[in-house]
């Protein structure tokens, strides 16, 4: 529906309205102005009517006679004053109403007549009334004569007003009638203004009533269909999610997705609330996951930067350390930030790797290092410490190949490992032990003296010729050992440092073997280095 | 509606000259007589004799005629009647000079006590002026005896009471 369209809908809604206002003001006028009506014609006839005309109009008749025979009385001397003047008195007050009723304006045709004869009588009544008093009995004479002479021709007249008043009575009587009649009328047409305002407005009624239930019928079967569609809808979501979770329950890897201000978190593997002793998702704490705070650190730190991570090593699970690789990423989630962790168990693949390290870095024979790993750590060493004194120590077994040639190789190997359990003994905790050949052992010892170390290696070489060593419980080995050693001067590199060991060892072993040969530290020449 | 407020206002300020006035007939003139049922007189009233009786004093006008609300002032029927010892009879006809009458039952003697009233607003009452004597109930105190049958039984120029 367009704008004008609902303008002009408006419009037209607002017109009955206007009639309805107009009609309920038609129904409060029509009824005032009914009360109105009512009231006045309630009022007319609050007290009984007067309409008593035409019974006066005989008493007045006769009055008259009765004054006449009274009269009659007097002048024959039957009567006195006194009867004279009530009777008179009498009359008068029954013709005083007629002196005031309006009632004759009811008349169809006006009869004048009427009139005079009230005149005629108030006047000669009047005129008698002064004439006469309650004493005086000749004054009352004169008077009854007079009456004898004027009312006989009265009478007929007073016949004639019972007449008239008759019909106007009837007249009068018949003009309320009909003003009653109209008045009927009118508060007729006015009820029946009122009882089709009312039709009018109880159809109104009706048909707003039957309007406002057919919208909400509509409104209801709209909001049904949108209520299913709504649950279409979550069962939709539901189901991808649904779908998602188990996708993320299924993946080898324990993922997080938490918002960046941690506050809340969407998803968490259940690996991890189990390694984070957290029971339920809303209480699960990244911080608790990670066996060291700088890692966490640096991981929220670099998320926050908006960085992915790829391949991060860190321990995971304080109660029982592993090694995880963690990828993690900043996305958005419901327009708010948030990381998303996916963290990779390479417990296996560390001791794997620490496996290997090992393999490489270690005679497999004896434990110690290997030519390799010895000089590596011998750099190390010199990278950390390059001022402490460095002392090299290089043994080798006297004639070892005849041990192998009359026991076997085996035996040999046992005589290998018991040499390099003694150096294990004797040596000091943070001596570097490496085996570098078949029956040549190598030693570093740093922070000691020389004579300290000349000290050990007599020692050593002391033990090994005093003690044969028994294998297999049956064979009993007298082995001797050739030992040449030196010290490192400030010149030298770990090449000439070695060099000059492996001279002393062969000076030992030309000097007749089961000795330790000392070179000191000298500064290192190439001339030296040419001479060998 | 004016009128009768400023005759009541002037009679109430004068009310000693208009007592004062003679009455329009003799004092001694028999106004009213008591009658039993088979037509012989029990008593016979004067206005001195009236006078002579407590007063009751009531407001109403006489029915049928344009006359303003009044006070109307005479003896209580009741009154009347006690005062020559006669028990308020089942009903009384009360007649008027020119013949008419009409029966007052003793139910309004006891609920409404009507007077025979000699004064309207402190003058006498002349006998073409509705006088001497009329029946007057207290139609100002009972509303509702605006009624046909109580403006009926206000009988002007009262001469007999009739006992039944």
């Amino acid at each position: 529906m367009t704008g004008p369209d609902v303008a002009a809908t408006g419009k037209g809604r607002r017109w009955p309205v206007i009639l309805l206002i107009a009609l309920a003001a038609a129904m409060i006028v029509a009824s005032l102005a009914g009360l109105r009506l009512i009231s006045e014609k309630g009022d007319d006839y609050a007290s009984p009517g007067l309409h008593t005309e035409v019974w006066q109009s005989y008493q007045l008749r006769s009055e008259l006679q009765r004054l006449l025979d009274t009269a009659h009385a007097v002048d024959d001397g039957q009567a006195g004053a006194t009867s004279l003047i009530l009777r008179l008195g009498v009359m008068r007050n029954t013709l005083d109403p007629f002196r005031h009723t309006p009632v004759f304006d009811y008349l169809p045709q006006p009869r004048p007549e009427v009139h005079e004869t009230i005149e005629r009588l108030d006047s000669l009544s009047a005129g008698w009334m002064q004439r006469l008093n309650w004493q005086d009995q000749a004054s009352a004479r004169r008077v009854a004569a007079d009456m004898l002479a004027e009312l006989p021709a009265q009478l007929r007249p007073a016949h004639d007003l019972i007449v008239v008043s008759n019909i106007a009575v009837a007249a009068q009587l018949d003009r309320e009638r009909q003003s009653l009649q109209q008045t009927f009328h009118w508060l007729t047409v006015t009820l029946m203004l009122l009882a089709c305002g009312c039709l009018i407005l109880a159809l109104r009624i009706l048909s707003s009533q039957r309007r406002s239930q057919r919208l909400a019928g509509e409104l209801q079967a709209l909001n049904s269909s949108l209520e299913r569609r709504v649950q279409s809808r979550t069962r939709l979501l539901h189901e991808r999610e649904a779908l998602l979770r188990t996708i993320l329950d299924s993946t080898p890897s324990d993922v997080t997705l938490i918002s960046a201000d941690q506050r809340r978190v969407f998803y968490v593997s259940d690996d991890l609330l189990t390694q984070t002793g957290t029971r339920r998702a809303e209480d699960f704490h990244l911080e608790a996951l990670f066996d060291n705070g700088d890692d966490y650190r640096q991981l929220v730190a670099r998320l926050g930067r908006g960085e992915t991570l790829h391949q991060m090593e860190a321990r995971l699970c304080p109660s029982s350390p592993y090694w995880a690789l963690l990828s993690a990423r900043p996305l958005r989630i419901h327009a708010q930030s948030a990381w998303l962790i996916w963290s990779l168990d390479i417990t296996r693949r560390k001791a794997m790797e620490h496996e290997l390290q090992q393999l490489a870095s270690t005679d497999a024979l004896t434990g110690l290092y290997n030519r390799r790993a010895l000089l590596r750590a011998a750099v190390m060493q010199l990278r950390r410490e390059r001022r402490a004194p460095l002392s090299v120590l290089l043994i080798d077994i006297d004639h070892f190949k005849r041990i192998n040639d009359e026991y076997g190789h085996p035996i040999g190997d046992q005589a290998l490992r018991a040499l390099a359990r003694q150096l294990g003994d004797l040596m000091q905790d943070d001596a570097l032990l490496g085996r570098i050949g078949g029956e040549e052992f190598a030693v570093m010892l740093s922070g000691m003296s020389p004579e300290a170390v000349a000290l050990t290696a007599e020692r050593l070489r002391a033990a090994v010729a005093g003690a044969p060593l028994i294998v297999n419980d049956d064979i009993t080995l007298s082995m001797t050992l050739s030992i040449g050693l030196t010290q490192r001067h400030e010149s030298d590199s770990l090449k000439s440092l070695m060099m000059r060991a492996d001279r002393a060892l062969y000076r030992a072993k030309s000097e007749g073997r089961n000795r330790c040969c000392h070179l000191p530290p000298v500064e290192f020449t190439p001339s030296e280095f040419d001479e060998i | 509606m004016l009128r009768p407020l400023i005759v009541g206002v002037l009679i109430a300020l004068s009310p000693l000259p208009v007592r004062a006035d003679e009455p329009p007939y003799p004092a001694d003139m028999p106004l009213l007589t008591l009658v039993d049922s088979r037509g012989q007189v029990l008593a016979s009233f004067t206005l001195s004799s009236l006078e002579a009786l407590p007063s009751r004093e009531v407001t109403g006008s006489i029915p049928d005629t344009s006359d303003p609300e009044a006070r109307w002032s005479g003896v209580s029927m009741n009154v009347l009647l006690g005062s020559q010892s006669i028990a308020a009879p089942d009903r009384m006809l009360a007649v008027g000079l020119d013949d008419y009458s009409d029966i007052i039952p003793r139910s309004d003697l006891e609920h409404y006590d009507p007077i025979v009233a000699y004064r309207r607003n402190g003058q006498y009452l002349a006998v073409d002026r509705y006088g001497p004597l009329v029946v007057m109930y207290p139609y100002t105190d009972y509303p509702e005896l605006h009624e046909r049958t109580y403006y009926s039984r206000t009988v002007w120029q009262l001469s007999e009471l009739q006992l039944q």
